[in-house]
């Protein structure tokens, strides 16, 4: 107990003696679920743009949060052409097909460490906790803007994301007032699924690589 | 707190497609449609198979619907029961048989299990009220269709091959058998009837179930429970010749079961009190046969042929009557028979044989007939014609190259009909409870189209979405099926000419995972 009050001691006073530097970067993310049901909705992978913002707390210890928006869709169709059972077909509706389409929303909050912080390329890791908002689009007719079958459907998600990455910065010490960065990451998120009701759910369970550029100042 | 904070945040980013924008960069064939438009009324609403998702969703008019619980079990068809209420479901379950520890899913099964620790039970589900009742019922997995006692409460499972698109009965298939159900109990009784039965009908007080199977029929009683075999009647003496039934009925004092021969003019008829065959000898195999109850008489029609022959239930006597035209189809009334040809050739001639007077009365169809429907009230019936090779010039070729609408009167002798062309293909015909009118669909065309029988005119209601069939539903109600993927079904209230769409059923199942194992925990 008295180590660990030193230690949070010294972090701290640390903390207060540093000049906290601040980051923002712009990201492209690609997530890999390794579910079927992704395919329906065209995101397997699922990419996605965002904005991340981050504070330094201690040295080599960043508080970090974003936002990342994505969406992916696919036409999906019915043709059993080559099938004996085609001469049925007028029985089996869809032959037109539809369009399934995802929207999701996604923040993130955590922390990230660098491992060799005064050198150009930086070893990192990083913990966050995430709250998604998935919305569910079907329409079987997108010329008519009064379709019966405009479905739209939203889940929530919340869970987490570990990841591991390499930065390359310059050196704070020589680059003036800014600091360009560069991150490549991959990652593993473990969170709840995103349920549209009887319509299904989509797992956010999976890999992540994200590329991200920004700036330190 | 994080609600006011990151939702608002969240709800923002994702707001921003609409439906005119909606991404899709890649096509994506399924191999199933997401639904069957071949749905099942009930007076609940009506259930539909939704192959993609495999499930079942009930479709009430209220424009509710929700998915069926079978317990895992994944529907392969579904049909009706008689009594308007129930629906038995065709299932299957996976099943692993690996001792593996955190066995969950059909994938997990293929990936840690050996090759063989996964297979599939099939099984019959009894659905009520959307929802399954009782325990499922095992059955073999070639079974694909059910014959139903007219009270709806036993049923008789077997193979239908022409319904068959491919079999996957895991090993060994035993053609030899059927199936009986009780379907209050779900109990099932395995009796071998003979090879490739696919024809079952049962007596009038459905004491009695009569299986035509190749060269055998057997008579199986039904009041015991036991599902005894009565007798069987061997159609031939001789093993190396192979008699298949082709058509079967029953007179309608039960006695005897008519039975008409593939490619042979021989007609059994069995007498299910003495036990005794009789052969009629017929000019050529039949292409249909009715049995009419007022005159008490069977009438046969051929596509050879250009007559009918009647066959009285007493002596078994066969009179024949000479038509212009052959005929391939016999649709019965109460005390007529219409006969038709819906052979690809190009005959034109519909007859209706009044059996008690053999009156024949001919209607001129102006192209080949596609269908033909009776009215409730025997008043009218209604035949869909089919384009034919253009003849002639004018409002003949006109004619000739579209489909068409008959509206034949049967209360006239003098063969009067009214004469409708259509551009687009009738896809469904539907009588009023009172005859007074039909309902009519056209391929590709977004109206319900209201026919007075008597005058020919017809008013339009607006559908939502082009229509594939229609169907009686309740109490003097419709249902009509529509063409759109993610699933959408009218009902039609005949009183107020009300029409509601129900869709968005199926998309029910639509994001489906991993098959989950059901029932390992029972297990």
């Amino acid at each position: 107990m008295r180590i660990f009050k030193t230690t949070l001691f010294s972090t701290l006073l640390a903390a207060s003696a540093f000049a906290a530097d601040k980051e923002l970067s712009l990201d492209a993310n690609l997530f890999s679920a390794p579910g079927s049901e992704w395919n329906m909705v065209g995101g397997a992978p699922f990419s996605s743009l965002g904005l991340t913002g981050g504070m330094d707390i201690a040295p080599g210890l960043t508080l970090v949060g974003g936002v990342q928006v994505g969406s992916s869709g696919s036409e999906g169709y019915f043709s059993d052409w080559w099938n004996e059972e085609a001469i049925d077909s007028s029985q089996k509706p869809g032959s037109e097909g539809f369009i399934a389409a995802v929207q999701l929303a996604q923040v993130q909050a955590g922390v990230r460490t660098d491992i060799l912080p005064q050198s150009w390329v930086r070893p990192y890791g990083s913990l966050k906790a995430t709250a998604s908002l998935g919305s569910l689009y079907l329409d079987d007719d997108p010329n008519d803007k009064n379709n019966v079958n405009q479905i739209s459907e939203r889940g929530v998600s919340i869970g987490g994301h570990i990841a591991a990455g390499m930065a390359v910065e310059q050196p704070r010490r020589q680059a003036g007032p800014f600091a360009f960065r560069g991150e490549l990451e991959l990652g593993y998120a473990l969170a709840t699924d995103l349920s549209f009701g009887d319509i299904g759910s989509l797992s956010l369970n999976g890999m992540h690589i994200r590329v991200a550029g920004g700036i330190r100042f | 707190m994080l609600k006011k904070s990151i939702l608002p945040l969240l709800v923002l980013g994702s707001g921003c497609l609409s439906w005119d924008n909606l991404p899709y960069d890649y096509s994506r064939h399924m191999n199933d449609a997401l639904w069957d438009a071949n749905v099942i009324p009930t007076s609940d609403g009506v259930y539909v198979h939704l192959p993609h998702a495999k499930q079942v969703a009930l479709v009430q008019p209220d424009g509710e619907w929700s998915l069926v619980d079978l317990l895992g079990g994944e529907p392969t068809r579904i049909v009706g029961a008689p009594d308007g209420e129930s629906l038995l479901v065709f299932a299957e379950v996976p099943v692993c048989d690996s001792d593996e520890p955190g066995i969950k899913t059909v994938e997990d099964c293929l990936e840690k299990g050996d090759d063989g620790d996964l297979r599939w039970e099939t099984e019959v589900d009894l659905v009520r009220d959307g929802a399954l009742v009782g325990a499922p019922s095992p059955m073999g997995s070639h079974f694909n269709a059910l014959a139903f006692t007219s009270d709806g409460s036993q049923a008789v499972a077997y193979l239908d091959y022409n319904e068959a698109s491919s079999l996957d009965f895991g090993g060994l298939l035993n053609a030899t058998e059927v199936v009986f159900m009780d379907l209050q109990t779900g109990d099932t009784t395995p009796v071998p009837v003979g090879f490739a039965a696919d024809r079952i009908l049962f007596d009038k007080d459905d004491t009695k179930a009569v299986v035509f199977s190749e060269s055998q029929v057997v008579v199986v009683e039904l009041e015991s429970g036991n599902y005894e075999r009565l007798v069987t009647y061997s159609l031939s003496l001789d093993v190396d010749i192979e008699v298949r039934p082709q058509d079967a009925a029953l007179t309608p004092d039960g006695r005897y079961a008519l039975v008409t021969v593939q490619g042979s003019g021989d007609l059994y008829t069995l007498d299910l009190e003495a036990e005794s065959i009789n052969i009629v000898d017929l000019d050529a195999s039949p292409s249909g046969m009715g049995v009419e109850k007022v005159a008490d008489t069977t009438a046969l029609v051929y596509d050879t042929r250009r007559q009918v022959d009647l066959l009285d239930h007493e002596y078994f006597d066969v009179e024949s009557i000479d038509l212009d035209e052959p005929a391939t189809d016999i649709t019965i009334g109460t005390g007529f028979a219409m006969l038709y040809n819906v052979s690809s050739t190009n005959y034109h001639d519909i007859y209706r044989l009044d059996t008690a007077d053999m009156n024949l009365v001919e209607y001129r169809a102006k192209n080949p007939v596609e269908s033909l429907q009776v009215s409730p009230d025997e008043g009218h019936a209604i035949a869909v014609t089919r384009p034919e090779p253009t003849s002639g010039t004018g409002l003949e070729a006109l004619t000739d190259s579209n489909w068409g609408i008959e509206i034949l009167s049967l209360n006239s002798n003098s063969g009067q009909s009214i004469n409708l062309i259509s551009e687009s293909q009738p896809v469904g015909v539907a009588f009023s409870a009172d005859s007074a009118y039909a309902l009519v669909l056209l391929e590709g065309v977004d109206e319900l189209l209201k026919l007075d029988l008597y005058a020919g005119t017809y008013s339009q209601l607006p559908l939502e979405d082009s229509p594939l069939g229609i169907g009686s539903f309740g109490s003097g109600g419709f249902y009509i099926t529509h063409d759109a993927a993610l699933g959408l079904v009218s009902f039609l209230d005949p009183d107020t000419g009300e029409i509601s769409a129900v869709g968005n059923f199926a998309a029910g199942g639509l994001l489906g995972g991993e098959t989950v194992l059901p029932r390992t925990e029972e297990e």
